[in-house]
């Protein structure tokens, strides 16, 4: 059997590039700060668009978790991943406004959530139909079930970083990301 | 059974993602090879894999880093020359602004990861210089405002224009006042004169004066022999008092 082909090297990051970053910033060097802005605004910008399901909420969320970074940079511990670190906190700052506006069902105007339901039996789809199929499943599946599938899949963190950031323990992760697949498969019966 | 099938489909979302041993790689595909069921369900979770991890990811709004690097300077945290304040700038961070902040935005203690302070943010980091700029239009909305309203007040009350209900009847062109033209009747032929019509018009204006003049004179003269007799009267009336008082 060939390797699979996506095997997780770790979150999309460079490390000691990151705590270089963190370090110059440290010393007063702005510029730093804004690399490291750049680096990561897509990957946090996509970690609260996936629990948040806002685009407006996301780029909020992307703007505090910075900020916050930028504030708190001297709290950050280089014995652990920068990725790791900033991860956690975008996941929890989306997770608290979704707690606090309470809209945990509602979408975005612009997302679109059909997708399955245009795919007919047996229909081999294609790649494009695919993505939008699973995109429409994933925007109605539960919060916890979007997280680990965003951390897992579009971030491409491993067992170990997603229980590092999620605060829980790998075998929990494992569950968590096996249970999220089959719900997910599930909302794609149709789909071959 | 339900089990087993279950822990095989465990193991091949480990092995897809790259988290299995070799062991338990090389038990997989031991497995795959003696049964077709489970072969064909590595390869539909296959493709599910190989689809979530090709889903486009969601592009950052384009101004995410500049609005983020724009409110940087507003934390100071790492501006060595803050130490040298008098006093402690503002902190971006602090709950003084949270008043200007939607309910939803203001945060009330997060779930922070470890070695974070608790102290939390709010989207006013980025909105403090917005709120400048808000204030700024809201001023010049204001001062529109007043300007329309004076305007507004002068038109009512410095000028008198009548109320539609106050009008009524059709509009007519203003017609100028036009004098009778003389007719023949009112031409009166005189006798022919000496001389021109110029000059008998004088006289007989001078005449006409003269005619007043006359009356007015012989007016006079009759009011003063009136008054005259009145005085005569009333002298012989009281010598005659003067007479029978003698007696």
């Amino acid at each position: 059997m060939a390797a699979p082909t996506f095997s997780t090297l770790g979150c999309i990051s460079d490390e000691d590039e990151d705590r270089a970053l963190v370090a110059r910033y440290l010393r007063g060097d702005r510029d730093a700060f804004t690399s490291l802005v750049v680096r990561y605004q897509r990957p946090i910008y996509n970690a609260a668009f996936w629990v948040l399901r806002r685009h407006e909420d996301a780029n909020d969320v992307s703007q505090i978790v910075f900020l916050k970074v930028a504030e708190r940079a001297e709290d950050y511990d280089p014995s652990h991943k920068f990725f790791s670190w900033i991860y956690r906190i975008a996941v929890n700052e989306a997770l608290n406004l979704l707690r606090r506006s309470r809209r945990e069902d509602a979408l975005d105007d612009d997302t679109d959530v059909a997708g399955d339901e245009s795919a007919g039996p047996e229909r081999q789809a294609s790649a494009a139909e695919l993505s939008q199929q699973l995109r429409g499943a994933m925007m109605r599946m539960s919060t916890n079930d979007r997280v680990v599938l965003t951390l897992r899949h579009f971030s491409e963190c491993s067992y170990e970083e997603m229980a590092l950031i999620l605060e829980i323990d790998e075998k929990t992760v494992k569950s968590r990301l096996f249970d999220a697949r089959r719900r997910l498969r599930g909302l794609l019966q149709d789909w071959r | 059974m339900n089990d087993q099938r279950s822990r095989h489909t465990a193991l091949i979302h480990s092995v897809l993602d790259g988290q299995a041993s070799e062991a338990e790689t090389r038990a997989l595909e031991a497995m795959l090879a003696d049964d077709p069921a489970l072969r064909a369900e590595y390869d539909d979770w296959k493709r599910l894999f190989l689809a979530l991890d090709a889903m486009p990811r969601e592009h950052a709004p384009e101004g995410l880093v500049a609005a983020t690097i724009a409110a940087l300077p507003l934390a100071g945290a790492r501006d060595s020359s803050a130490a040298d304040q008098p006093f402690p700038r503002r902190r971006v961070f602090g709950r003084t602004l949270s008043g200007f902040l939607r309910p939803g935005l203001q945060h009330s203690r997060a779930i922070e990861p470890s070695g974070i302070a608790s102290s939390t943010p709010t989207r006013s980091v980025s909105m403090a210089e917005q709120s400048h700029r808000i204030m700024g239009q809201r001023k010049a909305w204001l001062g529109a405002g007043i300007a329309a309203a004076a305007a507004l007040a002068v038109a009512q009350f410095g000028f008198d224009f009548p109320v539609a209900k106050d009008v009524t009847g059709a509009v007519v062109p203003a017609e100028r006042y036009r004098a009778a033209p003389n007719g023949s009747e009112d031409v009166k032929l005189v006798a022919p004169a000496a001389t021109s019509g110029k000059v008998v018009g004088a006289e007989a204006a001078a005449d006409a004066s003269r005619s007043t003049a006359e009356r007015s004179q012989s007016q006079q003269t009759a009011d003063l022999t009136m008054q005259q007799k009145t005085a005569d009267l009333t002298m012989q009336q009281k010598t005659a008092d003067l007479k029978t008082a003698d007696q």
